[in-house]
């Protein structure tokens, strides 16, 4: 059985707000897939069109060969971990968890060890009889997940599950909701705006601005290649500089200003046309040593304006005639960092400068 | 923070050596509750009272006793608590689907706010208009005075106050449990059963137990249509106290003040109201 998760051209209006426009995609079974993106971009609406509990203005909604675009949420092989939990308050945790398969007429005794399986597998052993709000906010996360998946969902849908735990708590957490779904081999389709959290978690990465869809791609692709000003700008810190396109014999560039970047020629651009491009600090060295012979390096003379040390890197602020570029370096040893006023020269592979289409 | 908290903490605490005023403020504390609780006070001497004019006060249960014989005012104390159960039922059940009604109905543009708005009217209207207004009503019907037309016009009378109680808890009601519920298998139906009402049940005992004290304490509506040997309570003793007022009335004012402090005990332990 092959249950792809088709999302076809699927578009939300509210009343004369369109929360979603157009946004189509497919997630492979077993896989996982965050829906990336600031708050109101659409990603908590997609997620619930899945569910069930918003109906699509437009577009279909297909589970394999099976179309669940309107189909009622309680008949969906879906199930979702809210964001804040939404534990029954008036039920044991037992309760909670046991939830879907008393829906489904599980018998009681089979009920009470699929709950106690589920509860081993969160790592709460014998917790059934326990109140919700005897449980730490970590807890409580668990419980959810588990109250999910004990139906045994095609597809896990989960709406910012950590955004209420602590950093330490989230960074852990992400670790183990990462190694569950790969153990279990559900399908998860994770919303967050956390970039970092989407970065250590997905296999793919579908990032969403004002209800459209910017970029899909893995972490890698994402962070290393930004087709978009937005994505660039959105995923991680970047130096984004805007120009113009130019084109010269068999060389091109973007002039910004006082700095003109070469990049390869555009056969999709024309001479003259508005583009940016981004280049992420730690790309830049100070020195020409980028390249080593092999790539072509993008070498630059500037001033340095000032010092940030942070502990393992320092951000270092460079002046370009006026153009400010920000590059990281790993702090091995204090004694090696530039002074601020000192002459420089930076340098990067050309071919870690990002050409932003749109 | 309850309300006796703060203002405990604004009084300040009587062991705070520097508050030079503070038995000033003890005597004033007193007269307060002096003045809050002295009639009641008053009610409960007189029914322990034996001498019925006299400058003394001596102790009797006598009055108690004679009451049990009264049955003119247990018979009105067993209608009204009869009244107050129905009317607690019909009342708690309308609340419970008018609070449905008001926040999930899809209300056409702006006309959510007007019929919240027309449920709760009646809060601040003159319940004497109801009275006069439900004699009418049921004269001309030939139905005229009794259990029935009482426990409409108390249905009338509560229905706002306990619409407003379970409202509450409906709007205060985290829709993802719903959503949970639902999500995980059940039904409408059953969600409502499983998830929706037992969140609300503290609201909805509370609007049962406030509908029932209301419908049990209520007068002026019952006083325009009762009649036909269905007295309530209150019509009862006040038509006793016209000329002179007779022991045994104290004694059942006791007893309902007990009724009245018992439900309110159990009101208190909700949490959520």
């Amino acid at each position: 059985m092959t249950s792809t998760l088709h999302v076809d051209s699927v578009t939300k209006d509210f009343g004369s707000v369109r929360a979603v426009e157009d946004v189509s995609f497919t997630v492979d079974e077993g896989k996982f897939v965050t829906l990336l993106g600031p708050s109101g971009c659409g990603k908590t609406t997609t997620l619930r069109m899945i569910a069930g509990f918003e109906t699509p203005t437009e577009g279909r909604v297909r589970l394999g060969d099976h179309d669940i675009t309107t189909e009622e949420p309680y008949l969906r092989p879906t199930s979702m971990v809210f964001q804040n939990y939404a534990l029954f308050p008036h039920k044991t945790v037992g309760e909670n968890v046991g939830f879907g398969l008393k829906m489904r007429d599980v018998p009681a005794d089979e009920r009470s060890d699929r709950v106690a399986k589920m509860l081993e597998l969160i790592e709460l052993p014998g917790i059934e009889d326990r109140g919700i709000d005897e449980l730490s906010g970590g807890q409580q996360q668990r419980v959810a997940l588990a109250r999910a998946l004990i139906t045994e969902p095609e597809v896990l849908l989960l709406d910012e599950p950590l955004g209420a735990l602590d950093l330490k708590l989230r960074k852990n957490m992400q670790v183990e909701l990462k190694n569950l779904q790969e153990e279990l081999g559900i399908t998860f389709v994770y919303v967050t705006h956390d970039q970092e959290e989407a970065l250590t978690m997905s296999d793919e990465i579908i990032i969403l601005n004002e209800g459209e869809i910017e970029q899909r791609g893995t972490p890698t692709e994402i962070y290393e290649s930004p087709r978009t000003r937005f994505v660039a700008d959105f995923i991680g810190d970047t130096n984004l500089l805007d120009g113009t396109y130019v084109e010269n014999g068999n060389s091109a560039a973007v002039e910004c200003g006082s700095v003109d970047v070469p990049i390869d020629s555009l056969s999709a651009a024309a001479d003259g046309q508005s583009l940016s491009v981004s280049i992420r600090p730690e790309k830049i060295a100070l020195g020409d040593g980028a390249g080593n012979g092999t790539e072509t390096a993008v070498t630059l003379r500037g001033e340095v304006e000032d010092v940030i040390y942070q502990g393992n890197v320092a951000k270092v602020h460079v002046t370009i005639d006026g153009t400010e570029l920000v590059l990281e370096q790993q702090v091995i040893d204090t004694v090696n960092l530039p002074t601020p006023g000192s002459e420089c020269t930076i340098s990067w592979d050309q071919e870690n400068t990002n050409v932003l289409t749109g | 923070m309850s309300v006796a908290d703060s203002i405990r903490d604004r009084v300040g605490s009587d062991s705070d050596p520097n508050d030079g005023a503070g038995s000033g403020l003890k005597l004033a504390t007193l007269l307060t509750y002096l003045f809050l609780y002295g009639p009641i006070l008053v009610v409960v001497l007189m029914s322990f009272d034996a001498g019925r004019y006299g400058l003394r006060w001596d102790f009797t249960t006598e009055w108690y006793a004679s009451l049990a014989t009264r049955s003119d005012l247990i018979g009105s104390l067993w209608l009204s608590i009869q009244i107050g159960i129905v009317v607690m039922i019909i009342s708690t059940v309308l609340a419970v689907v008018a609070a449905f009604g008001l926040s999930r109905f899809d209300w056409p543009k702006r006309k959510g706010p007007i019929a919240t708005y027309l449920i709760f009217v009646p809060l601040t209207l003159p319940i004497i208009i109801y009275g006069i207004g439900l004699f009418v009503f049921f004269t001309q019907l030939g139905i005229g005075r009794g259990f029935f037309p009482i426990v409409v016009g108390h249905v009338l009378y509560t229905l706002p106050f306990a619409t407003l109680v379970v409202g509450a808890g409906v709007i205060d009601l985290d829709r993802s449990l719903e959503e949970a519920a639902m999500d995980l298998g059940a039904d409408p139906l059953t969600t409502f059963r499983e998830v929706t009402l037992p969140a609300l049940m503290p609201n909805i005992v509370a609007a049962a137990l406030f509908s029932f004290t209301l419908s049990f304490d209520e007068f002026l509506i019952s006083f325009f249509v009762s009649g036909g040997g269905a007295v309530p309570l209150p019509v009862r003793i006040w038509g006793m106290v016209r000329a002179d007022i007779e022991p045994e009335v104290y004694a059942i004012s006791v007893v309902v003040l007990l009724i009245s402090i018992v439900i309110a005990a159990m009101a208190t332990r909700l949490r959520r109201f």
